[in-house]
């Protein structure tokens, strides 16, 4: 769904998400109020002291919330790859019987479609390069550094790890954290402070906004993806100088996310960047959901849009979604990072990341810019954009609101309605596919949505029969608010997608149904779907929990091992789909053989 | 006196910017019609309704744009801790079209009410009190005043 020209949310499902949430807040308030009229006392707190919470603030936490809370917090027990084991849970009775708003698992646990994880290239479990690497990492450095970077907590692998960074963005120098949030909120803060102004999207991540209000930089927000908007702004802004004392403002940032989580769209890069650079303005790009998963080769936003990463003055990103892993990074000049080595709270204070993450995404980043010796970085690339654009493609052609652009593997799906949002969740639960649906306040109050990752773990029959499931769930929540408006922009960002990275011809040929029904290939690497089929028949990933199908798959991979060394398409696919024998919590266990055995032949080579 | 023209502002405020999107005031007007239409279930004068409906669309509102305070959204730390949903409402500014579809309610809520029945029949002197404390409360002078230090936390 592109942005300038933003399509209205439709009528009818404005004016239901309002009635429901009205018929709950009224049936909330009488609540309320009977329970006043109860326990007066109880309410108001003792005098002379300020209330410790405000009714009206956490009214929804209160009354609305509780209906509604199996649809959030689901415990899972196992690694979170194409499928993942969800706990059953139940709602806890209170002893006259009635629901209370406590839910407890009761054992035992669901196999089902992990929509929901960050894990788009599929690093998420056992990896045959990347998990003995950080094995032995662990062996080798300890389970956790204990210190802050300038203390005690660089290690030989943090320095790797910012050299390669920055090598693979293709900028001087990066500086990495150990929680992506902070590396946010502690970033903003040591690069702009009061007397300086920032400009951010409309839609950027709390972090960022937390980041701001922590620095005491003024702020102006400008409508998501409008360089026009943002254009006006900096020209006001730099024209009027400061705020009563008009002046000049000593710095002026302008903060963009490569893919925002709630939308699934990418940011209009480009534009953006010609617009600061002409009023000499700083550009920090968020790269937390599009590291790894946008651009031919994963390097991100700027190579999507071809745009050159040293325009950008400051690229922040996160390694939990894409290379498996936990923390952040910055990477830019070699100025700007030696700056924020002296002067980031997160850097001087917290603690470094693990040894063992860090080794996780140094080889994440081996795996991608092929310096482990095969191609299986580009294949997971190709095969994440294969399958985010066909469900994509699938999802439009069956008439659901589906937001995002091309290319990018977060897909949210309108639900508007509250009420259809909790029930799309509790039926796809029911049909085992894990789905996590956003609401208030992560998304405006009448806009709730489901929202989807593709991960490059997912093969085509994974995806099929999920769509099938979900088909049957939209039939139920009657949930195709696709609107002619919204298909036929879709379709011209399609057209130019394909222009742009597959040429004019295709584009004139490139229509939403065709790429659904499969007429159109836009596979990168034709073959690559005719692999994926045989390992999906082949490795038998639970479809439906099929338990013949489990049984293949255990023998597959134990027999497959030794055939490791040869790359043939079974060893490809075994490192693409780390799915290989999730039953239960011991699998991950189960490799640490062959774990030893390859940590040995890493150490012989080296 | 001379408008400055400036640069449009995208209002962020979770809690209030709801209020733009395409059906709320159908929304509006159909929650007070549906309760007209209930009340005068219950009653035999459908033209005393619109007094209850008034009367009770003032309570209401009252409780809702000019009594409770701050946001239910966690992430705003705070901010609008102090200003009820008529401060918040359009980041604070005045004379926009939601202030103005406020501001015409209750004036066009009062007209039905005292011309729907017999003036002997209805409360004149409430259906007045009510109309012209809402009308107040919105005045733009008004912004941010508590009166003797009611609802100041």
């Amino acid at each position: 769904m592109s942005s300038g020209d933003t399509i209205a949310p439709p009528f009818f499902s404005i004016l239901s998400a309002l009635f429901i949430l009205s018929a709950a807040s009224i049936f909330g308030k009488i609540r309320d109020v009977i329970y006043f009229l109860l326990h007066p006392f109880k309410v108001k707190g003792e005098t002379g002291y300020a209330p410790i919470r405000d009714p009206t603030e956490d009214f929804y936490m209160r009354r609305m919330y509780g209906r509604i809370v199996d649809c959030w917090n689901r415990p899972i027990c196992s690694a979170p790859t194409a499928w993942v084991d969800v706990m059953k849970r139940e709602r806890v009775r209170d002893t006259t019987g009635v629901d209370t708003a406590h839910i407890v698992p009761i054992g035992g646990h669901t196999r089902c479609l992990n929509l929901s994880s960050y894990n788009y290239l599929g690093f998420a479990a056992f990896d045959p390069y990347c998990t003995p690497r950080a094995v032995l990492a662990i062996e080798n450095l300890g389970i956790s550094s204990c210190s802050p970077r300038v203390h005690a907590g660089t290690t030989s692998v943090h320095v790797e790890l910012e050299e390669l960074v920055a090598r693979f963005l293709g900028v001087d120098d990066a500086i990495t954290y150990g929680m992506g949030f902070a590396t946010n909120s502690s970033t903003i803060p040591a690069l702009v402070g009061k007397g300086c102004l920032v400009i951010s999207d409309a839609l950027n991540h709390s972090s960022i906004v937390a980041g701001i209000r922590a620095s005491g930089a003024k702020v102006k927000v400008f409508r998501h993806n409008d360089a026009d908007h943002l254009e006006k702004l900096l020209r006001l802004a730099i024209a009027e100088g400061q705020p009563r004392s008009h002046r000049p403002w000593k710095k002026i940032l302008v903060i963009v996310e490569g893919v925002y989580s709630m939308e699934g769209e990418t940011c209009r890069l480009k534009e953006v960047v010609e617009v600061a650079k002409k009023y000499k303005a700083y550009t920090y790009l968020d790269e937390a959901h599009s590291i790894g998963a946008l651009g031919p080769t994963g390097r991100g936003c700027c190579e999507h849009w071809g745009v050159d990463p040293r325009d950008v003055d400051i690229m922040m990103g996160t390694f939990t979604k894409s290379f498996g892993s936990c923390g952040g990074y910055i990477a830019g000049k070699r100025e700007v990072v030696e700056h924020l080595r002296r002067h980031s709270p997160a850097h001087l204070y917290a603690c470094s990341m693990a040894p063992g993450c860090v080794e996780q995404v140094t080889s994440a980043l081996h795996v991608m810019m092929g310096m482990d010796g095969t191609d299986r970085g580009k294949q997971k690339i190709d095969q994440l954009h294969d399958n985010a654009n066909y469900v994509r493609s699938r999802l439009l052609a069956m008439g659901l609101d589906v937001l995002g652009s091309w290319d990018s593997p977060v897909m949210p799906i309108m639900t508007y309605n509250a009420a259809k949002m909790v029930a799309f969740s509790r039926l796809t639960l029911a049909r085992k596919l894990a789905m996590v649906i956003v609401g208030f306040p992560a998304t405006p109050v009448l806009l709730t949505r489901t929202r989807i990752c593709i991960s490059a773990s997912h093969t085509r029959e994974d995806l099929d029969w999920a769509i099938e499931q979900m088909e049957e769930v939209v039939d139920l929540c009657m949930l195709r608010y696709r609107t002619k408006a919204l298909y036929q922009l879709v379709e011209s960002e399609l057209k130019d997608h394909v222009k742009r990275h597959f040429g004019p011809e295709i584009a004139e040929r490139a229509t939403i149904k065709a790429l659904a029904t499969g007429e159109l290939d836009l596979r990168k690497s034709k073959d690559l779907s005719t692999k994926a089929v045989e390992g999906g028949v082949g490795v038998g990933i639970g479809i439906g929990g099929n338990a013949q199908q489990q049984q293949q798959h255990q023998t597959q991979s134990t027999s497959a091992k030794p055939k490791r060394a040869a790359a043939n398409s079974k060893a490809q696919l075994e490192g693409k789909g780390p799915a290989a024998s999730p039953r239960n919590g011991e699998t991950h266990r189960k490799p640490l053989a062959s774990v030893q055995a390859h940590a040995k032949a890493f150490v012989v080579s080296k | 006196m001379p408008v400055r023209r400036t640069i449009s502002e995208v209002d962020v405020n979770k809690n209030t910017n709801w209020l733009n999107y395409p059906s709320v005031w159908t929304w509006y007007l159909a929650v007070i019609v549906l309760g007209w239409l209930g009340i005068s279930a219950l009653i035999d004068d459908a033209g005393l309704a619109w007094t209850y409906v008034h009367l009770l669309h003032g309570v209401a509102t009252y409780y809702l744009l000019h009594w409770i305070k701050g946001s239910p959204n966690p992430e705003d730390q705070g901010k609008y801790q102090a200003l009820t949903f008529w401060e918040q409402v359009d980041n604070e500014a005045y004379g926009t079209r939601n202030r103005k579809i406020f501001t015409v309610v209750p004036v066009l809520l009062f007209v039905l009410a005292t011309h729907g029945t017999d003036f002997r029949k209805q409360p004149l002197g409430l259906n007045l009190a009510v109309v012209v404390i809402l009308l107040v409360a919105k005045l733009p002078a008004l912004h941010k005043v508590r009166f003797f230090g009611i609802n100041k936390y």
